[in-house]
């Protein structure tokens, strides 16, 4: 029997749909197995959500009413639901929108903006703004994650062939550092640095004073990040033990001297310590009041 | 044990009416019994009582409980005795719960207005996150460590010779530490000491003893037990109890103590001559100097600073005592237990009331020493500016202490120390007026009244003011403006200006606090472990304080701290070891990523790094948890504090919220 597999697209930016392409050939062997049944980028998908789906891949956070309909609407025909990337998995980069209030930027948008030279802000046969990004679920039971921004193909393909086998897939329960290269300094970094301040190759990067959110991310990626020097911005959301993967982190980096940490004005925190969480954040007051109503 | 179901048995104190008048005891009871896996619920009077105890044994016993809650008073004082009522009724320590109704819940509400209103459900609520969180605590074990009979003493004051001598007395072996090339500290300096008028570190021969001894001699001269290193700091610290390492750096001393014969040749061709610091720059000493008469060691140490090195006293030196290459030195010591008993040093009030602008307003100290039977003024009452004896004298209490502009603490001393003075001048200069303005004279202690009621015998005069101002006329005499409280205004002549200065943390406190992971209190003292009920111990297990590096305090105090801190410090090094519980922190090493934050942050050097992952000294391990809110990858937790004890605790604490308001 062929497993109905569908796809769909929420707040996203089809990233990794692209990397479930991306598989490779892979992805020509699971076709073998596999029907796709629903999924925009790839196949016709005008038709209502079909019926029977055995897996469904979502990509992307929740930020319109329509979303939230389609996210539901999946939700009726799938048996297994699986946020697909950090959005759909931790609101991702649009959940950073949650430090503002939801109808200021609309209004930013179609008032100030060159663009929108009308100054009208759409409200008829267009999908209403929410108040605040979700992640999916927020709204509907989620069966699986696969985190990632994007999320790594090679773990997509083994996902989904470890639930043809019928089996249950595991992430990894550890933190990027696992996976990383680097040689660790037992040493707390003694000032912050920023990227543009070159690492040195071969050593750990926050041991440097690089913010690297890689010992409070999961682990699953291989460290491709750190591997080729760049600090790690925590795009797998937060390890299996970690409560929350910003909060960790600021914890981390307040052992540094006393002086640096009062120094420590890297813009936009929210964005530097939770850049692809903070709709999942514990920091997000703004998401819980949607929830609620 | 780990699989078996929590049978919970739940006690309520009224603790007397302490609790009972503002909680009400057997409806916080009843309320208890509904809990999940409450067994058992009741209420005693005094649950701390025998009685009351064996009470507990007993529904242990009959209704087969494996976790206890009592609700009553603060941890921090029954906490111990409840946990030796569940040994004995062979429960694991670790599966009781203590729920603080009293400090948190009856005294807290006292004053609430209605009986028994809002307190009783506060109390309900923590009882309940007190259930929910015995539901979900583990058995934890112990295990022993071995102490051995060797102890450092930091700081050869009173303190630290008082618990230096009681330790070897004891039998024990003492490294004892000193900064300064001399021991006695500060109280070498006084000369002569309150309310006894005798040399500070002279000690009455105890029973069986045949004569007086001083401390500070004794102690080098006689006893094996005892090493004595001078010129000494400690530069590093590391261990736990049973096992502290720490290092020594000495100063070289130039001049070997064993060949010295004290002839003070050296001290005479000696060019070089700077002001002397033991006489707070009264006089000058040479660049080779005794420390002060009576100094042990006794032999002279050359101060490498301003020594030209020109050779001259060794040349002199008949038995060829001085080297002028020696090096400084190293040494490691491995000691079971540590007293620290750095003492204090005084305030400069630099700017206050003419001090370091005028020369004849000085310092207590510095008066302490024109007095001292042995100073350059052979202990005549002399003025600075002139050398002529002062015919009105003043004292300025409280210079810097009780002041929010300097120091908030009242340095405890200065009252003595004037009195001391007054009397002193009063009785070998009659005919000199001496006058103390002070804010409150605060002196109590044994005698103590009777010694103040003396000075106002013998004509010194107390006046209750704020000295506003201070100039100098032609005659280097000094006019003070006197607001008295009374609200009138005056002109007052003095000749000599003496100042109170107050007692502040010793110079080096803060690094060696740093060194030694001491916590620091807001005036900079050391922060004692209870301020009432363990004052000589700290946070660190086998580490103790003594004397006035953990406050000010006088000579006395400083004695029986010594003595105190000697005997707390015999326990484990008597036992031979010591029994540490495993509530402590514990590493997951498959979640370890070696970034060493916890390592770097653990203020009691109880986790170290091996095979790039963390590891837990238990013994060393005080339980605080930084390394667990520190860890970015959680794989830190806390035995007994582990994150789901705390989450079912607040789960606990919140499950009624929705409840009481319907």
């Amino acid at each position: 029997m062929t497993v109905r597999i569908a796809t769909m697209g929420m707040a996203g930016c089809s990233g990794c749909h692209i990397a479930l392409l991306d598989t490779g050939t892979a992805l020509l062997d699971l076709l073998k197995d596999v029907e796709l049944v629903y999924s925009y980028p790839i196949v016709d998908t005008k038709n209502p959500i079909p019926p029977n789906i055995d897996v469904a891949l979502v990509e992307g956070s929740i930020r319109t009413d329509h979303d939230q309909e389609m996210a539901k609407a999946m939700r009726k025909q799938a048996k297994c639901l699986i946020a697909l990337g950090a959005c759909s998995a931790h609101g991702g980069v649009n959940g950073l929108a949650n430090t503002f209030n939801a109808q200021e930027g609309v209004e930013y948008v179609y008032h100030k903006t060159v663009l929108m030279a009308q100054k009208i802000v759409p409200h008829e046969n267009v999908p209403q703004v929410l108040p605040a990004d979700l992640r999916l679920s927020d709204v509907v039971k989620v069966d699986f994650v696969i985190p990632g921004c994007p999320p790594n193909p090679d773990e997509i393909a083994k996902v989904i062939t470890t639930l043809l086998a019928g089996e249950t897939p595991q992430l990894s329960k550890k933190s990027v550092c696992d996976e990383c290269p680097l040689e660790r300094l037992t040493e707390i970094p003694k000032k912050l640095r920023r990227t543009h301040e070159i690492p040195e190759l071969g050593t750990c990067l926050l041991s440097q004073g690089f913010l690297c959110m890689g010992p409070a991310t999961r682990a699953g990626c291989n460290a491709e990040c750190t591997h080729r020097n760049m600090p790690c911005t925590g795009c797998r959301g937060p390890a299996e033990t970690v409560w929350d993967q910003g909060i960790a982190m600021l914890d981390a980096l307040a052992a540094m001297e006393e002086d640096q940490v009062a120094n420590f004005k890297l813009p936009r925190l929210a964005g530097t310590f939770a850049r692809y969480t903070y709709a999942s954040s514990k920091l997000d007051n703004l998401r819980k009041g949607v929830k609620k109503k | 044990m780990k699989n078996e179901e929590p049978r919970i048995g739940v006690f309520v104190c009224k603790c007397g009416t302490n609790i009972a008048k503002v909680v009400d005891v057997p409806a916080v009871a009843e309320y208890a019994k509904d809990l999940p896996h409450v067994a058992y619920a009741g209420w005693q009077l005094f649950t701390c009582s025998e009685e009351g105890q064996n009470i507990i044994k007993k529904h242990i016993k009959k209704h087969k409980l494996n976790r206890v809650i009592v609700a009553s008073c603060s941890p921090k004082l029954h906490e111990p005795t409840f946990r030796r009522t569940v040994i004995d009724a062979g429960i694991n320590p670790f599966f009781f719960e203590m729920v603080n109704i009293r400090e948190q819940v009856s005294w807290a509400h006292m004053k609430q207005k209605d009986d028994y209103g809002e307190a009783t459900e506060k109390a309900k609520d923590l009882i309940r996150a007190g259930v929910y969180r015995a539901a979900e605590l583990e058995s934890i074990g112990s295990t022993t460590q071995k102490v051995p009979p060797v102890c450092m003493v930091i700081g050869a004051g009173i303190a630290g010779i008082a618990a230096t001598t009681l330790l070897a007395d004891n039998g024990y072996e003492v490294h004892l530490v000193e900064r300064s090339p001399a021991l006695g500290g500060k109280s070498a300096q006084l000369g002569f000491v309150f309310m006894t008028d005798t040399c500070g570190v002279c000690v009455p021969p105890r029973h069986g003893e045949m004569a007086r001894k001083c401390l500070s001699k004794r102690i080098l001269l006689n006893d094996p037990k005892i090493n004595v290193y001078t010129q000494t700091e400690v530069t590093q610290f590391s261990g736990y109890i049973g096992n502290f390492q720490a290092r020594l750096h000495s100063k070289p001393r130039g001049v070997n103590i064993d060949t010295c014969t004290l002839c003070g040749k050296c001290m005479e061709v000696c060019p070089v001559e700077v002001p002397n610091e033991h006489n707070y720059g009264l006089d000058n000493r040479k660049a080779i100097f005794y420390p002060y008469s009576q100094a042990v060691p006794r032999a002279p140490v050359i101060d490498f600073d301003t020594c030209t090195k020109c050779g001259k006293c060794q040349q002199i030196c008949p038995v060829n005592a001085i080297h002028l290459d020696q090096q400084p030195k190293e040494t490691e010591i491995n000691v079971g237990t540590v007293i620290v008993a750095t003492g204090f040093d005084v305030f400069k009030p630099e700017g206050l009331y003419g001090y370091g602008e005028y020369p004849n307003v000085i310092s207590q100290f510095m008066l302490a020493r024109i007095l001292d039977p042995m100073s350059p003024t052979d202990g005549q009452l002399r003025r600075i500016s002139d050398k002529r004896l002062p015919k009105r004298v003043g004292m300025i209490q409280c210079v810097g202490s009780r002041d929010p502009n300097y120091y908030s603490h009242c340095s405890r001393v200065c009252c003595q120390v004037a009195m001391k003075h007054a009397v002193y001048i009063k009785e070998h200069w009659p005919d000199t007026q001496v006058t103390v303005f002070y804010k409150d004279i605060r002196l109590q202690g044994k005698e103590y009244e009777r010694y103040y009621l003396d000075a106002q015998r013998l004509g010194v005069e107390f006046h209750r003011a704020d000295i506003t101002d201070v100039k100098e006329d032609n005659n280097k005499s000094l006019n003070l403006t006197v607001d008295h409280h009374n609200g009138t205004q005056e002109q007052f002549p003095v000749d000599l200006l003496v100042l109170s200065a107050a007692m502040i943390p010793a110079r080096g406190a803060k690094e060696l606090a740093r060194t030694m992971n001491l916590e620091v209190d807001l005036d900079g003292f050391f922060r004692e472990y209870h301020l009432k009920l363990a004052p000589v111990d700290t946070t660190t297990n086998g580490i103790f304080l003594a004397g006035a590096c953990s406050s000010p305090r006088d000579i006395a105090e400083a004695s029986f701290m010594g003595a105190a801190a000697a005997s707390h410090a015999a326990i484990p090094m008597s036992k031979g070891e010591v029994e540490v519980d495993l509530a402590k922190s514990i590493v997951d090493e498959s979640l370890c990523i070696g970034c060493a934050n916890c390592y770097a942050v653990c203020p009691y050097s109880a986790i170290y790094m091996e095979g790039g992952v963390a590891k837990t000294i238990e013994v060393a391990c005080k339980g605080c948890g930084i390394c667990v809110v520190e860890c970015p990858a959680e794989a830190i937790q806390l035995r007994h504090y582990r994150d789901k004890q705390i989450y079912s605790q607040i789960e606990g604490l919140l499950a009624n919220i929705g409840a009481s308001k319907k």
